[in-house]
């Protein structure tokens, strides 16, 4: 794929994000779903390497681009996780004292809970290709419960549930 | 006056050495830049704030944008966000080729496995702190269910979906 495809195609995803995480439903459709460059299962490796590195929660854009276009698809990805912030000076000019009318928070209200249906609807397909029997279910469950708690970095989350299953993998593959 | 490489080093250090994401990377700019440091003034916040959630796009860039162009002018807020964001990216990415490279190996292979799994109680617990941060919306539930009934069968795209959501939410604001 052209590298500059691939940015317009990331940066559609980045830019109908609100409130973090929801480029996600835009990233599947476009490289999942609609053009197989990639598979449910590095869609969410991404997702777990942006998760286990310093940096915004988006920065699996950057994965995704290296996994389509190695490292110039790489730097795609980067330009279009940060072109839309650059918006926001432009914004602060305009939204200045306007940020709390009612309609703008509408707007965003009623796309941040379609996100989060989205959000949902697109762990599915990916649950089916991470959870192949009852210890990543656990494991599922087990993260589920950290993360809501709010308690547990991200981190050490993701890293645990690594970690567990190397010791699984040790215990009734190996052994 | 603050200086270039003040300026540089408080948005290199929030954006790449904060783990956990965009809300403890904007907690530690806010308590640097302007509580300790006094770059800005107090009420200044809840407009940053406000920008940066209506910006699209990553939250905590769009925070760092709108603060530096604040501090120092709209080239400074451009600038502020490749300060705080490159060395992360390269971070990222060197990692993902050390997982493409390293993913045949069976200990990695594993590994992986396991942070998949726990991927979907991310993606799951994302969408219910999402959700709950506008579950007091008069239409979110109706909207989160039509988004969820459109995304699992496929019959709109995401983005014709959150722009229908975005319309129908400013209506509803409209009506109140």
């Amino acid at each position: 794929m052209n590298v500059l495809t691939l940015y317009l195609l990331l940066l559609k995803a980045t830019l109908t994000s609100f409130s973090g995480g929801t480029t996600l439903p835009a990233v599947r459709q476009d490289f999942v779903v609609r053009r197989h460059l990639i598979t449910d299962a590095q869609l969410s490796t991404a997702v777990a390497i942006s998760r286990m590195g310093p940096g915004p929660n988006g920065a699996f854009v950057i994965c995704i681009g290296q996994y389509i276009a190695g490292t110039p698809g790489a730097a795609a990805g980067y330009l279009a996780m940060v072109t839309p912030a650059w918006l926001a000076i432009l914004f602060l000019r305009l939204l200045h004292g306007r940020t709390d009318r009612p309609h703008w928070r509408g707007a965003i209200q009623g796309l941040t809970a379609a996100a989060s249906g989205l959000m949902l609807a697109n762990a599915w397909p990916i649950a089916q290709t991470a959870i192949t029997g009852w210890f990543p279910v656990l494991l599922a469950a087990v993260s589920l419960a950290a993360f809501l708690s709010r308690k547990v970095e991200t981190l050490y989350v993701l890293g645990s549930a690594g970690m567990a299953s190397m010791i699984y993998f040790l215990l009734h593959v190996r052994g | 006056m603050v200086s270039w490489a003040q300026f540089f080093s408080e948005f290199a250090r929030a954006g790449n050495l904060t783990l956990g994401g965009g809300q403890p990377m904007i907690a530690e700019l806010q308590r640097r830049i302007i509580t300790e440091r006094r770059w800005l003034p107090a009420e200044d916040f809840g407009l940053l704030y406000g920008v940066a959630r209506l910006t699209p796009g990553t939250t905590i860039l769009a925070f760092i944008a709108a603060t530096g162009a604040r501090i120092k002018g709209p080239m400074a807020g451009a600038l502020a966000v490749v300060a705080g964001s490159l060395p992360a990216a390269v971070v990222i990415w060197l990692m993902t080729v050390f997982f493409n490279v390293w993913s045949a190996n069976p200990w990695v292979a594993a590994a992986l496995a396991g942070a998949m799994a726990a991927v979907v109680g991310l993606i799951l617990s994302s969408a219910w702190q999402l959700f709950d941060t506008v579950r007091r919306f008069p239409i979110a539930i109706p909207l989160f269910g039509a988004a969820l009934a459109l995304g699992v069968t496929d019959t709109l795209s995401p983005v014709t979906i959150l722009l229908l959501a975005a319309a129908a939410g400013a209506l509803q604001s409209a009506k109140q």
